[in-house]
């Protein structure tokens, strides 16, 4: 059980501590007045902290947030259900729901006494404006009397994650040449090397592979069945997203690294509206292992919701993934910030003659402050040009529509050059 | 758009003019007990009116939305054109206040502070006190309002409260009323409630549902809890304020700061020095159980003569108030010459024994010093004194722990008490002050002595004449409390004055009784004063010890060739001098003067007799750490205490009764054996619920055995009676089979024993005392009772509305 001394709030030791004396002074120069007003202002904080002390908490508090997923600025409501589960009332409790500062302020509210299981609901919205991954709760509960004076805090232990995913833009119709079958310089397809796609039995045909007979079907109609299995063909493309704190520039939403991370959900997104096979090759990816595999678009913006800045190191494992994953072709984005010559050549040597490759150059400088593209920038989207990937180089001011539709142009441009 | 207040701010407002009004009547109830220092009410009308105007203003500048100091700023320029309108009129400029009304507020206040000076408590209202009561209090609201209104925070406007509270206080003397208390505290205490429920409704930015038992808002239900549970809070530790100084010890009152009737070189500091007001308060301290002494001394007298302190000839009639003036020695010296008899009126051929006095442990602060009267010579140990050359009154330059004083014990014959005629013409004028009979109130006084000394000649006889109506005859009662004013024939208040008031109902202490034989003897044509200070205290192994209780007053009479000489007016208190004795008294102080002069013992009470006026103070070795006090306090707490163990240990045994009768009642109406089972289940799971093993019931039986074998680590015997209370709850629930009825009661008890062998004592106590399920019960009772006492109100009220929805015919 907790001292009273604990208990207590800073003006409930001031109530003891004049009290207190009052009550000493009062008895030692014998003024009952001040004698009484000493009891007084003792006998309140210990009856306080009395009180406060005997107050039970065994809440049970669930949260749901509907919807659970939001995109930047979407508002959610949060729902909160307490039930007391102890055999006792609950006291009149002041909650405050922890939440993560970008989701807004903490709700607050007074919690009534609740009879042994009864049940209360509480709801309030949130909503923020930068992405991530944000968590809801604990739920502190704040019992205290009502002159202030003491005062016993609890946290309901339970807490719900909600992500908050970045912002999508529609990038209209324009898609990077390539995209057709037959073209030239097309984008090979992904073929499933292994996998239940579609998986169809038919009957036995001369010819057929001996070892693609299906045996139970076989059994069950006493004439041979083979597996066929059609090998669904996907467009692969690989979109890598620099993560370099030392490349990138401006601060949060209108930062560079922002601008990166709403381009590569934009894209990621308008690529699988186009049934591309994604790889999402991202720091947080790499780090996961999960690089290699192709990732529907719900996952790859929640892993793009999270992404956060890091070092040169881990931008090393990117491009190391990155290059497995390219050797076999097809489209590769890469949205990177001029910074380090050295590191962009490597990027640049990941288009495969026979690919595509589209790069989004982020004038970094621009994001800090608002110019011309330096010189520097400019040097480095010639050597990528000259690498063979249709370069952009992105301001501060453009929006990501605009670059993809210059990126698809150049696209155009340069597979009429080439033709 | 502006026509529309919003509803929350609205709201705010008028919860801040109920704070404004709230902070106005705190500074009024704590400002109350001045009403005890001041004679008449009539500085009351003024005050309300200036707190009024400032928490009218706070009202109105806060509703304006300006800054905080601005609202002071406003409050306070209201305050002074207030104080102004009330108290400077015809010195106002267009009703603004110029440099005239800050001359005349000036004198206002050196109007105030002679009458504080000059009085005591209950000084009269003059327009000067008024001023300062009503602007100081006006200063005390400016900072109460700010504080708790305009800053939200009451708690700390608990401090002028305070300051206006203490400062009543401290200069009454005694403890005030104790409704003087309760009202100022409970309004505080009010405020700072108040101030909590304001946090409680703003902190919530969001709204709490009811899902069950009733879907329904909850509104505003927690606020009213907070109410509940703050008025029960605070009368609890109001109770605790009230009660608790009545049973703890308490010495004496001390004053730190001078005050009203009292000037600051009068006053004892914490030094544990003794401030001796010279002004004769009526106001008695009642609560004074002090067994500090004032001082100590030796002498080789067996009756040693009272030692004075002060005397004064100024009466105020109306006010019952003795008003002294301070001694005013010719000179001041380590060595000065003690003027002798010609002076104080003595001759030299009264007989009389020279005594010698050895003072010790003096703690009575100076300028006064406590002598025998009279003074014959006094070795201070080179300390500055002086006297009075015609009273013997001596003031000290700083105050003698220890000194020497010389005095004469007069036994004048007969011939010389009876042959002292009456003062000549001539020297009426030497005692006018002694003679003066001021004010309107007197033909009590005249009628009176008329009647007591019609054929008695000698100033003698008429005084022992006055001394002994007031002694044995007159059917006077000694009481501290005195009694309240007289009403006439048809209920109203006679109006008389404090002294024919005392006359009339014969009740009073010293003060009354010396008081109307210095009235009565003037009247006689015998020149009297008062004199102040203390009985010869009580012998111990040969030292006298003096307490603040053996205060007294006593009156001094001039007779011809024997100068200034005390009588004894005030009965069972105090011995009268040998020559005061009349022959033929039946008070045994003839024949053994040490025991009567040693025997304040009958008033038992060990209480001060002239209440404020006499303080002891306490160094803190003294506070009830003698032995004597210490034991007092015990026996006189004994009973309290007995009584409150009593109620303890009944309240104690409340639940664990209700608990078994809800176990019985339970168990005689379960009908059938099943319920029966089901029934002794349940209390055995609540009984160890108690124990700390919360029941689990969502599990199956044998699930419970296995909970509860680790829980409450059960095992051998016990878990063998769990087993078979099990199998018995399984067999009644589940199977079709009949059985043999089976009493679990004696397998439940052993069940909990051995629970309860686990638990640590403290929650063992928990369990027997506070049993879940008397807790229970006494929450349906409290229900049914409710219910019960509700239905017929409803009843009753709801005839009534239909009573009076239905038209008339």
């Amino acid at each position: 059980m907790t001292r009273i001394r604990d208990v207590l709030t800073t003006r409930g030791h001031a109530f003891a501590a004049a009290g207190l004396t009052a009550l000493g002074g009062g008895l030692l120069l014998g003024f009952a007045d001040i004698t009484r007003i000493g009891v007084l202002l003792a006998a309140l904080p210990l009856l306080a902290a009395m009180i406060a002390r005997r107050s039970s908490n065994n809440v049970v508090v669930t949260r749901t947030v509907h919807p659970s997923r939001l995109v930047v600025d979407q508002s959610a409501t949060v729902e909160i259900v307490l039930q007391n589960t102890s055999d006792g009332r609950t006291r009149l409790q002041l909650a405050e729901e922890r939440v993560d500062h970008p989701l807004g302020d903490r709700p607050r509210f007074v919690a009534p006494p609740m009879e042994p299981g009864d049940i209360r609901e509480v709801r309030y919205q949130i909503r923020s404006q930068v992405r991530g991954r944000y968590r809801l709760g604990p739920l502190k509960l704040r019992v205290r009397d009502p002159y202030g004076l003491a005062t016993i805090a609890t946290s309901l232990p339970g807490s719900t994650d909600v992500l908050v995913l970045p912002r999508i833009e529609i990038l209209g119709s324009a898609s990077p040449r390539g995209d057709g079958i037959g073209a030239e310089g097309a984008i090979p397809h992904l073929i499933a090397a292994h996998g239940e796609d579609d998986v169809a039995v038919r009957n036995y045909h001369d010819g057929d592979d001996l070892r693609r007979i299906h045996w139970p079907s076989t059994a069950h109609r006493s004439q041979l069945m083979v597996r066929q299995e059609d090998h669904p063909a996907k467009r692969r493309a690989v979109l890598i997203l620099d993560s370099r704190a030392a490349g990138h520039q401006g601060s949060n939403a209108a930062g560079s690294f922002e601008w990166a991370v709403t381009a590569a959900a934009s894209i990621a997104a308008h690529l699988s509206e186009r049934r591309y096979a994604l790889h999402l090759v991202s720091a947080e990816t790499a780090a996961e292992g999960r690089a290699a595999q192709t990732v529907e678009i719900d996952d790859a913006l929640a892993s793009l919701a999270i992404a956060r800045l890091g070092g040169a190191g881990q931008f090393d494992e990117v491009l190391h993934c990155a290059r497995h994953l390219t050797a076999a072709g097809g489209l590769v984005i890469a949205i990177v910030a001029d910074h380090d010559e050295a590191v962009l050549r490597r990027v640049a040597a990941l288009r495969q003659p026979s690919g595509s490759g589209l790069m989004f150059l982020l004038d970094s400088a621009s994001f800090d402050r608002a110019g011309a593209p330096r010189g520097r920038t400019l040097a480095l989207e010639s050597l990528l040009t000259t690498a063979g990937w249709s370069t952009c180089v992105v301001g501060s001011e453009m929006t990501v529509a605009q670059a993809w539709n210059l990126v698809s142009a150049r696209t155009a441009a340069l597979v009429e050059a080439g033709r | 758009m502006s026509g529309q207040a919003d509803p929350a701010t609205r709201g705010g407002q008028a919860s801040h003019g109920v704070d404004s009004t709230l902070a106005a009547i705190a500074t009024l109830t704590a400002a109350w007990p001045i009403s005890t220092l001041l004679a008449e009410p009539s500085w009351l009308p003024g005050t309300v009116l200036l707190l009024a105007v400032i928490a009218l203003t706070g009202i109105g500048a806060r509703s304006l939305a300006i800054r905080g100091w601005q609202v002071l700023m406003a409050q306070l320029v209201c305050f002074v054109l207030a104080a102004g309108a009330i108290y400077g009129r015809g010195h106002l400029w267009r009703g603004l206040p110029t440099f005239e009304t800050l001359g005349f507020a000036n004198k206002l206040v050196l109007e105030a502070i002679a009458t504080a000076q000059a009085y005591a408590a209950p000084a009269p209202t003059t327009p000067g006190l008024a001023f300062v009561v009503g602007c100081s209090l006006g200063l005390v609201a400016l900072a109460v309002d700010y504080l708790a209104v305009t800053r939200r925070s009451p708690s700390l406007a608990g401090l002028p409260l305070l300051t206006a509270f203490l400062a009543s206080a401290a200069n009454s003397g005694s403890s005030l009323p104790v409704s003087f208390f309760l009202a100022a505290a409970a309004t505080w205490l009010v405020m700072v409630a108040r101030a909590g429920s304001a946090t409680l409704r703003r902190w919530g930015t969001t709204v709490v549902v009811d899902r069950t038992p009733t879907p329904q808002s909850l509104g505003f239900q927690g606020v009213r809890e907070h109410g509940a549970t703050a008025r029960m809070l605070g009368a609890v530790a109001l109770v605790a304020a009230v009660a608790l100084p009545v049973i703890l010890p308490q010495s004496a009152p001390t004053f730190l700061a001078s005050g009203l009737g009292r000037s600051s070189e009068k006053t004892g500091n914490s030094s544990g020095e003794v401030g001796f007001s010279l002004s004769l308060d009526l106001a008695a301290d009642l609560e004074n159980r002090s067994t500090a002494p004032v001082l100590q001394y030796t002498t080789a007298d067996t009756s040693p003569p009272p030692l004075r302190v002060a005397v004064s000839s100024f009466y105020e009639s109306n006010l019952g108030v003795w008003r002294p003036r301070p001694a005013r020695p010719s000179v001041m010296s380590p060595n000065p010459s003690v003027p002798q008899t010609t002076e104080t009126g003595l001759s030299f051929d009264v007989p009389g024994k020279r005594f010698e006095m050895a003072v010790d442990g003096n703690r009575l602060d100076e300028p006064n010093l406590a002598a025998p009267y009279p003074l014959t010579a006094a070795d201070l140990g080179g300390i500055v004194w002086g006297l009075d050359t015609r009273t013997q009154d001596i003031r000290v330059g700083q105050r003698p722990d220890s000194y020497k004083a010389s005095y004469l014990r007069l036994e004048p014959t007969a011939t010389m008490l009876r042959g002292s005629p009456s003062i000549g013409e001539s020297d009426r004028d030497f005692f006018e002050n002694d003679l003066n009979l001021d004010g309107p109130h007197l033909d009590k006084v005249m009628a009176l002595t008329e009647q007591l000394t019609t054929g008695k000649t000698s100033a003698y006889d008429k005084a022992m004449a006055i001394q002994q109506y007031l002694r044995d005859t007159g059917g006077f009662t000694y009481s501290l409390t005195l009694a309240p004013p007289t009403k006439d024939d048809f209920g109203n208040e006679a109006g008389f004055d404090p002294l024919t008031n005392f006359l009339v109902t014969k009740q009073g202490y010293c003060v009354q009784f010396a008081s109307a034989m210095v009235m009565m003897s003037r009247t006689a044509g015998i020149p009297a004063r008062m004199a102040i200070g203390f009985l010869p205290g009580t012998q111990t192994r040969g030292a006298w010890s003096v307490t603040a209780s053996d205060a007294h007053a006593w009156p001094e009479l001039y007779l011809d060739g024997l100068g200034w000489t005390r009588f004894e007016p005030t009965p069972s208190r105090g011995a009268p001098p040998l020559y005061a004795i009349p022959a033929t008294s039946p008070d045994a102080a003839v024949d053994d003067p040490t025991a009567a002069a040693t025997t304040p013992a009958p008033l038992t009470t060990q209480r001060p007799d002239l209440g404020d006026s006499s303080t002891a103070g306490g160094t803190p070795e003294d506070v009830g750490l003698t032995a004597g006090s210490a034991l007092r306090w015990l026996t006189r707490g004994w009973g309290l205490v007995l009584l409150v163990s009593l109620i303890a240990l009944l309240g104690s045994l409340v639940v664990p009764a209700a608990a078994l009768w809800r176990r019985r009642r339970s168990l005689t109406a379960a009908r059938t054996a099943e319920q029966r089972i089901e029934v002794q289940w349940e209390l055995l799971t609540a009984t160890l619920g108690d124990l700390g093993i919360a029941p689990a019931p969502s599990r199956t039986p044998r699930q419970q055995r296995a909970y509860y074998d680790q829980e409450a680590f059960l095992e051998g015997a016990a878990s063998q009676a769990l087993g078979r209370v099990v199998q018995t709850l399984e067999h009644s629930r589940y199977s079709v089979l009949p059985r043999a009825t089976v009493d679990l009661a004696a397998d439940t008890r052993q069940v909990y024993r051995a629970a309860s062998a686990t638990r640590r004592g403290r929650d063992r106590i928990r369990a027997a005392l506070w049993p879940s399920i008397g807790i229970t019960q006494l929450r349906s009772t409290k229900r049914a009772v409710v219910r019960r006492v509700r239905a017929p109100l409803q009843d009753v009220s709801g005839k009534v509305l239909r009573r009076l929805r239905r038209p008339p015919q």
